[in-house]
């Protein structure tokens, strides 16, 4: 069962066209990976589901059940994590607590559940108002007040993208340990954070999604027949004789050794063996697999 | 809806808001008939001359004197702060970035505006009445005589005037896109419809300024039944009007 399904979605403020033809399938349980620049539509993507702006045309379905902008029930399926939280100042993380419960309907063994969030997300159940609270703090309780009432699908957008590093690491983890048991959309532009929490991702640019799939489908289909190569000669020996070869495409020096891109028709051991056959004694000789950065560098630059 | 009720007294409370109302009502109650009792001895204690005898000589002080006194100096406190504290209340949400959190919870926007109106009306309507207690209670110990259910309409009238001050003050919070706008907007209506309370042709005898004019006129007893049950029929369809359109804003606003 997909847990969110979006299908032709557009979403237009004034003449700028933000969301075009937008198709979406979020599996249950999955880590989706949300990722695109600055205005590429993601945040506006997640307000539409939350309703918190009309769509112009499209359908977005969360568990099979159409969602309609002045339907309010289907949120008690969703936490939603902004990317800067703001809370009314006069709480603390206790009362706001409380509010989200009983917003929710949902107030039984309420002492205990707001106790267990709260050492969740490791925020000490204090007195403190909220607005003395640090924007790692905030972010935290943004994650509590999202799950307390256990929602279905998480949604947060962006919710690193503010943090120190410190702060960025707590998030994280705590991502880490819902993984598995809980689906998130996860939207960001923090593309280390994607490559490890994330199950699938969608590259959305411009309004449209132009790519879909698992890292590591996408990890080999975006494989470039790199090699890196480190020699026991200096990295200028071993670059003249990795010139001479005909297996080579493109070829340059990198850290310690020489990266390469070998040739389509090649195979993957032909230079291992030429070197060898020069005497070049190889250190190392390793695939270079692309990262997330890069495959979203190379699919979204114009 | 109670429970967004529940969490906007708190805000109320919390906030010192609920205090303020309360306290306004309860230091003009309380000041009030005292003045209207003692307004001659004072004036003729500042305006005596060298042998004694009062420059300024008034008529003996009345009831009517504290009902007036009480309202006048009521009303324009009241609807000057009511102006800024709604409009505040109708706008700290949108403008502190609050409502992305609270709408994407299943919070029904209609009632979601609809609470924070009832919970400012019910802490005027609260203010009000035990202001008119108070007031009651002072205006018999000096006067020795006081009308309850006269107390009781004053309170009740200008409540809904000060509710129509509301009605306007979501209206502006919703079409402006900052605090300082709305307030000015709301205050020109304020000024506006005052001014036209002054004016006794057509249509302008029964606009909401003309509510003080029908307190002071219940006061005094020279008013006709027809005309203040028109001027409150229009002030409630006008203030309808504003709130229809303000949620119908809200309903369609993109966070």
């Amino acid at each position: 069962m997909n847990a969110l399904t979006i299908n032709d979605l557009n979403k237009s403020f004034k003449d700028v066209h933000v969301i075009k033809d937008l198709n979406l399938d979020i599996k249950q349980g999955e880590v989706y990976g949300f990722i695109g620049k600055n205005g590429a539509g993601k945040t506006t993507t997640i307000n539409l589901i939350l309703s918190l702006i009309h769509k112009d045309n499209g359908k977005i379905q969360l568990f099979e059940e159409e969602v309609f902008f002045t339907e309010q029930n289907y949120k008690k399926k969703i936490g939603y994590v902004p990317d800067v939280p703001v809370f009314p100042s006069y709480m603390n993380a206790y009362d706001y607590l409380m509010f989200t419960l009983d917003i929710f309907n949902d107030i039984d063994n309420y002492d205990e559940r707001i106790k267990e969030m709260l050492e969740f997300v490791s925020l000490d159940n204090n007195k403190k108002r909220i607005s003395s609270y640090s924007r790692g703090m905030k972010q935290r309780l943004a994650i509590a007040q999202a799950l307390i009432h256990n929602p279905d699908i998480l949604i947060m957008d962006e919710p690193t993208s503010a943090l120190d590093p410190q702060g960025r690491k707590d998030v994280i983890d705590i991502l880490l340990k819902l993984k598995g048991n809980k689906t998130i959309f996860y939207s960001t532009h923090i593309l280390d954070d994607v490559e490890r929490v994330c199950d699938r991702i969608g590259i959305l640019h411009k309004g449209q999604l132009i790519l879909e799939d698992t890292i590591e489908n996408l990890k080999h289909e975006f494989y470039a027949r790199r090699v890196h190569i480190v020699s026991k000669s200096s990295p200028d020996i071993l670059l003249s004789k990795i010139e001479k070869s005909d297996t080579v495409k493109k070829f340059r020096r990198e850290n310690n050794g020489v990266t390469v891109q070998l040739n389509d028709d090649s195979r993957s051991n032909a230079l291992l063996e030429e070197l060898i056959n020069m005497e070049e004694e190889i250190v190392s000789y390793t695939q270079v697999v692309p990262t997330v950065e890069e495959i979203f560098l190379q699919k979204t630059n114009d | 809806m109670i429970k967004l009720l529940k969490y906007d007294f708190i805000y109320l409370w919390k906030t010192y808001k609920f205090l303020i109302f309360p306290a306004i009502a309860v230091i003009f109650a309380f000041a009030s008939p005292l003045t209207a009792k003692y307004i001659n001895e004072l004036l003729a204690l500042l305006t005596s001359t060298a042998t004694g005898d009062p420059l300024i000589v008034l008529p003996e002080p009345t009831i009517q004197d504290s009902y007036a006194q009480y309202t006048s100096n009521l009303y324009e406190i009241f609807l000057i702060v009511g102006v800024f504290v709604s409009v505040s209340i109708f706008m700290s949400d949108k403008n502190k970035g609050l409502l992305p959190l609270i709408l994407s919870k299943p919070i029904n926007r209609t009632k979601y505006l609809l609470s924070k109106l009832s919970s400012l009306s019910v802490v005027i309507l609260v203010s009000l009445l035990v202001g008119g207690i108070i007031f009651t209670y002072s205006t018999w110990v000096l006067f020795d005589s006081v009308d309850v259910v006269l107390v009781l309409w004053i309170s009740l009238i200008f409540s809904l005037y000060v509710v129509f001050i509301f009605a306007a003050a979501m209206f502006f919070s919703q079409y402006t896109k900052n605090y300082a706008t709305a307030s000015i907007l709301t205050f020109i209506v304020y000024i506006v419809f005052s001014i036209f309370g002054g004016f006794e042709k057509g249509i302008l005898e029964y606009l909401p300024g003309r509510l003080t004019v029908r307190i002071t006129e219940l006061v005094f007893e020279i008013g006709e039944a027809s005309t203040l049950v028109w001027t409150i029929v229009i002030t409630i369809v006008i203030s309808v009007v504003l709130f229809y359109f303000s949620l119908r804003k809200f309903n369609k606003y993109d966070l």
